[in-house]
């Protein structure tokens, strides 16, 4: 198989927002996988459904960038699972890509609203 | 996880992502049963809301990617896979490799010893030796005001003088034995000149060589202070005794610093100013000097070297200022002198410098031709071997070739594939380079010792692997690996998919589809090299086995086979001139009343020991010398019975007798070279020659004999009657009527009742003393060898190889051959003759090279003319039969291939 392109989602977002997302759940408190993947759904109010097939790998590289450090802890229900937990890097990352963020969907309202008007 | 356990957990890795996709499967299931899902539809629907754990697994994989280090590992565990499979291949080429590689790095040991080490000095490329460039040949030696007068004159720049080594008795201790260790005379500028401080103590300055006779202080070498005071402080303030004189120890020279000679490390440094006192008495050259005398304050007598360091901005203006001060003192001289010609030499003479940083050395001055042609005899046979892995690898990659196109189809990358194929490559060639370097650090020292032992009696030179040699040897390594290891890559991944995966399995062509038996290219061109490269190798061989049967065989024109040559020191042993006269005939008598005995006789020098004497500015009556002509002989001071005693014949005239005393005329004994330069056509006995007035008279004429060396055309020499001449014998031979090893334990006690105290340095066979003056030559003969069979054994495993794997490949094809008629004997005959084609092609490339390479070596030869046709015949047949050899049994084998069963192997 020759190609390297990520795995896609189903609801295509991209691969830098998805990044921006997972960090922005971790601000609450390490969590595990599938704890991070109920939370973008519910805090997005169901509209955003992460594939899992696109969050591991992101969370594998988020960890390499050292943006998150992962930790084997015990649930709430004493099953060992894999936390997930923002670092001090991770922070300025994503102070950094939410101001980017907003920036961006700043300068697309502007365009979209001029087209309409 | 960090990097760290990115690169070398892989498995740990593995293990936590697969627990982390099952919890979050766990608790999925979970959440939908709290939500009212039956237990197995949630956990279906819980697998399928999670996508595919392989492709997730995959592209968390992805992200943790694949470092190069994971990559190489990856590859060595292949490499070593495939070998366990067919350890053959590896081992034979591990073997060739590990035998060239280990050679080269004994070579070059050697070579960087000798030729490439500084001393351990600083800057040592401003150290320099004042040579004297004149037109014909002086010694190079200068007198003690003569260096003081160039000293002065080339101030600022540090100048020293420095004598050669001398071997003393030196006593540590009260009550120690008295040993022998190698003495150095310096002036008091040497160790600020050549810039060697002190690990204890001080050293020597100027102030200790200001007053003949009177410093009698010592400096010790750091290894002989380790050695014989265990390294303790407290050696400054002892005394030791040196030829019986006192010296005390003031200090320690700096660790590493072992002298100025390489083969020779000094022991002692002692100031100049006790020459007389410790009876320094060698190398040196006098004219009309009084050598028994202290040689200090003489003009007349040359024996130190001097040395210089000066800057290079320095260097022009400080040579000028001391050739200056030469052409002064030369200008004064050359007044006296009538004839012009012999004037306008004598002051066409110049001092020049010559780079000294890496000190004298006995090995460089004579060996450095020799070891530069070892050094590439070696060098060609790790390119033999390098040809014989290449070819084993093509070979190999041949018999992979449906695997390789297999991969290529399914998406390898090209470069992936070359890049595993170097790996074992290195891997091979890194295995191969420890075991060489193991294998020349066995061998190495031993082979230079016996060298430098046959050189200077000593065997002091260590070869250490130091880092430079390290990184000689990894980076022939490297560059054999790439190169033997490249070349079958690309090829072998410069395959034609289409085609490959087509065929049927066992029907594979070589990869061109060439016709003829050797399918390959490349392979028939590596073994032509190969049998080229063995060609010169085994003609190098040959020449050096005949060097050193020609040496062996000269007839030196003495007796070897029963005399004893004992060499005595009486000099140091306390005697003086006046009991000379004495001393000779009670020693004579007493070693003639030995059992076994027959005769014995004292001389001057001994043979075959590197003593040498002569004298020049004799005139010979009737003889004119043409201008510019200096007379020398080389000349010996031996007893009456010396020439029965060695087994010199007289070929005409007497020998000395009883008649030839102090009071009776000067006589002496020429040999035939002295009669055919100098009296050409005249009968010698009853001519006359000496310095001043021609005072000596010819009684005899012997036949030419060789005294040090059966290189060297005999020199014109004279011998003159010890009882006529009062100096010193340094040799005593005895003439046994048995073994001569038999009676040397008779003959050491007779010596010692005689004179308890003389000296005994060595009682030696003189068999034993000549054979030990060929072992340079003999050593040189057996590495080159070795060095020929080795290339004759590498390429011939490389035709063997090759030759097998062809038949291999080609199994189907003959047994249709030999199906549809084809006899055994043609088949066989078939293969060994494309075997041999190649062969002569290889000859054929190799011939030119070898006789060029014959002619340069030829002056090096003795008695070896160039391009000597025998000789090439020789390693040509040589080369050719055992070819023929080894390609023999894989054809035999394919003559016996039964045709049913290698059609059914398709």
């Amino acid at each position: 198989m020759k190609s390297d392109g990520p795995y896609k989602n189903r609801i295509e977002l991209l691969q830098g927002t998805l990044d921006m997302l997972i960090l922005q759940v971790l601000v609450w408190g390490s969590q595990h996988g599938y704890g991070i993947a109920q939370a973008i759904r519910s805090g997005s109010g169901e509209v955003l459904q992460i594939e899992t097939g696109s969050l591991y790998p992101a969370l594998h590289r988020l960890e390499k960038q050292g943006w998150v450090k992962s930790e084997w802890k015990q649930t709430d229900n004493n099953q060992r699972a894999k936390f997930y937990g923002l670092t001090a890097a991770g922070r300025k990352h994503l102070t950094a890509e939410q101001t980017r963020w907003n920036q961006m969907s700043a300068a697309i309202a502007g365009l979209m609203n001029r087209g309409e008007a | 996880m960090n990097w760290f356990s990115r690169l070398f957990c892989r498995a740990r890795l593995n293990r936590e992502l697969e627990e982390e996709i099952r919890v979050h499967l766990a608790m999925d299931t979970r959440a939908r049963v709290e939500r009212g899902e039956p237990a197995a539809v949630s956990r279906i629907g819980a697998r399928r809301d999670f996508g595919n754990p392989l492709l997730i697994k995959e592209a968390t994989r992805r992200v943790w990617g694949f470092s190069t280090l994971e990559v190489v590992v990856r590859d060595l565990r292949f490499a070593l896979r495939q070998w366990k499979r067919g350890p053959g291949v590896a081992f034979i080429a591990i073997l060739s490799l590990a035998l060239g590689i280990g050679a080269n790095t004994a070579m070059f040991s050697v070579v960087n010893a000798v030729l490439l080490r500084s001393l351990p000095v600083p800057t040592p490329g401003e150290l320099y030796r004042v040579r004297i460039d004149s037109r014909i040949p002086v010694p190079q030696r200068y007198s003690y005001p003569q260096f003081q007068s160039l000293r002065d004159a080339a101030s600022p720049a540090a100048v020293a003088a420095m004598s050669q080594i001398a071997r003393m008795n030196v006593t540590t201790g009260a009550n120690a034995q008295a040993e022998r260790a190698n003495v150095q005379l310096v002036s008091g500028e040497f160790f600020r000149t050549v810039e060697v401080g002190e690990e204890v103590g001080r050293v020597l300055t100027e102030a200790d060589n200001r007053v003949l006779d009177g410093h009698p202080v010592a400096v010790l070498s750091h290894a002989f202070w380790r050695d014989r005071f265990g390294g303790s402080d407290g050696v400054i303030g002892h005394t030791i005794a040196i030829n019986g004189i006192r010296f005390t120890i003031v200090g320690v020279a700096a660790q590493g610093f072992k002298g100025m000679f390489l083969e020779t490390p000094t022991d002692v440094w002692i100031p100049m100013m006790m020459q007389s006192d410790v009876r320094y008495h060698e190398h040196f050259s006098s004219a009309n000097g009084a050598s028994d005398r202290p040689w200090v304050p003489q003009d007349q007598v040359a024996w130190v070297d001097i040395l210089l360091r000066t800057a290079p901005q320095a260097e022009a203006q400080t040579l000028a200022a001391m050739n200056a001060e030469v052409h002064r003192r030369l200008a004064a001289t050359a007044e006296s002198i009538g004839d012009p010609q012999q004037r306008s030499m004598l002051l066409a003479r110049r001092l020049v410098l010559q780079p000294f940083g890496q000190g004298q050395s006995r090995l460089r001055d004579r060996f450095t031709p020799l070891l530069l042609t070892l050094m590439g005899m070696v060098a060609l046979v790790l390119i033999i071997a390098c040809a014989n892995t290449a070819n084993l690898l093509l070979a190999r990659a041949t018999a992979r070739q449906r695997e390789i196109a297999v991969r290529l189809s399914l998406g390898a990358g090209r470069r992936r594939l070359i890049q595993q194929l170097l790996t074992e490559s290195l891997l091979l060639v890194s295995i191969a380079a420890v075991a060489g370097l193991l294998l020349a650090h066995l061998t190495v020292n031993a082979i230079v010792a016996t060298i430098v032992e046959s050189l200077t009696g000593q065997s002091a030179l260590l070869i250490s692997l130091d880092s430079r040699v390290l990184v000689f040897t990894i980076a022939v390594a490297v560059v054999s690996g790439v190169l033997f290891g490249l070349a079958p890559a690309i090829r072998a991944t410069r395959v034609d998919l289409d085609s490959m995966l087509k065929t049927a399995a066992r029907a594979v062509q070589g990869f061109s589809g060439r016709r003829g038996f050797f399918a390959w290219a490349p392979a028939k061109v590596l073994i032509s090299v190969q049998v080229a490269l063995s060609l010169l190798l085994v003609m190098g061989a040959v020449l050096f086995s005949r060097n050193l049967y020609n040496l062996s065989h000269v007839n030196w024109g003495f007796d070897q086979s029963r005399v004893l040559s004992v060499s005595i020191d009486p000099v140091n042993s306390g005697l003086t001139v006046d009991q000379l006269p004495v001393f000779g005939p009670r020693l004579l008598d007493q070693v003639r009343a030995v059992r076994g005995v027959s005769s014995a006789a004292l001389a001057e020098c001994g043979l075959a020991d590197g003593c040498q004497s002569s004298s020049n500015g004799i005139h010979i009556s009737g003889y004119q010398p043409s201008p510019g002509e200096e007379v020398r002989f080389q000349e010996n001071f031996v007893s009456a019975s010396y020439l029965p005693t060695v087994g010199m014949t007289l070929v005409a005239g007497r020998n000395f007798d009883r008649g030839d005393r102090r009071d009776t005329p000067r006589v002496a004994i020429v040999n035939q070279a002295l009669v055919r330069r100098y009296f050409a056509g005249r009968d010698p006995i009853g001519q006359r020659f000496g310095y001043e007035t021609p005072d000596t008279q010819i009684i005899g004429v012997i036949a030419d004999a060789h005294l040090n060396s059966a290189r060297e055309p005999v020199a014109p020499m004279a011998y003159y009657p010890l009882e006529q001449n009062a100096v010193f014998p340094f040799s005593l031979e005895v003439r046994t009527t048995s073994a001569p090893e038999q009676v040397a334990s008779a003959v050491r006690p007779a010596i010692a009742e005689a004179f308890p105290r003389l000296v005994v340095e060595r009682i030696t066979p003189l068999a034993v003393r000549v054979e030990s003056a060929a072992s340079p030559d003999r050593i040189v003969a057996l590495l080159a060898s070795g060095f020929g069979a080795l290339a004759l054994v590498l390429a011939c495993i490389g035709l063997y190889g090759v030759t097998s794997y062809a038949v291999v490949r080609r199994t189907s094809e003959i047994g249709v051959r030999m199906a549809l008629g084809a006899r055994p004997g043609t088949i066989l005959s078939g293969i060994l003759c494309e075997s041999l084609l190649l062969v002569c092609a290889g000859l054929a490339i190799g011939l030119p090279f070898a006789i060029w390479a014959s002619k340069a070596l030829a002056s090096g030869l003795f008695g070896v003319g160039p391009a000597q046709l025998s000789s090439l015949t020789l390693a040509a047949f040589l080369l050719t039969s055992i070819a023929s050899l080894a390609a023999l049994f894989p054809a035999w084998r394919a003559s016996r291939v039964n045709p049913v069963v290698a059609l059914r192997q398709q």
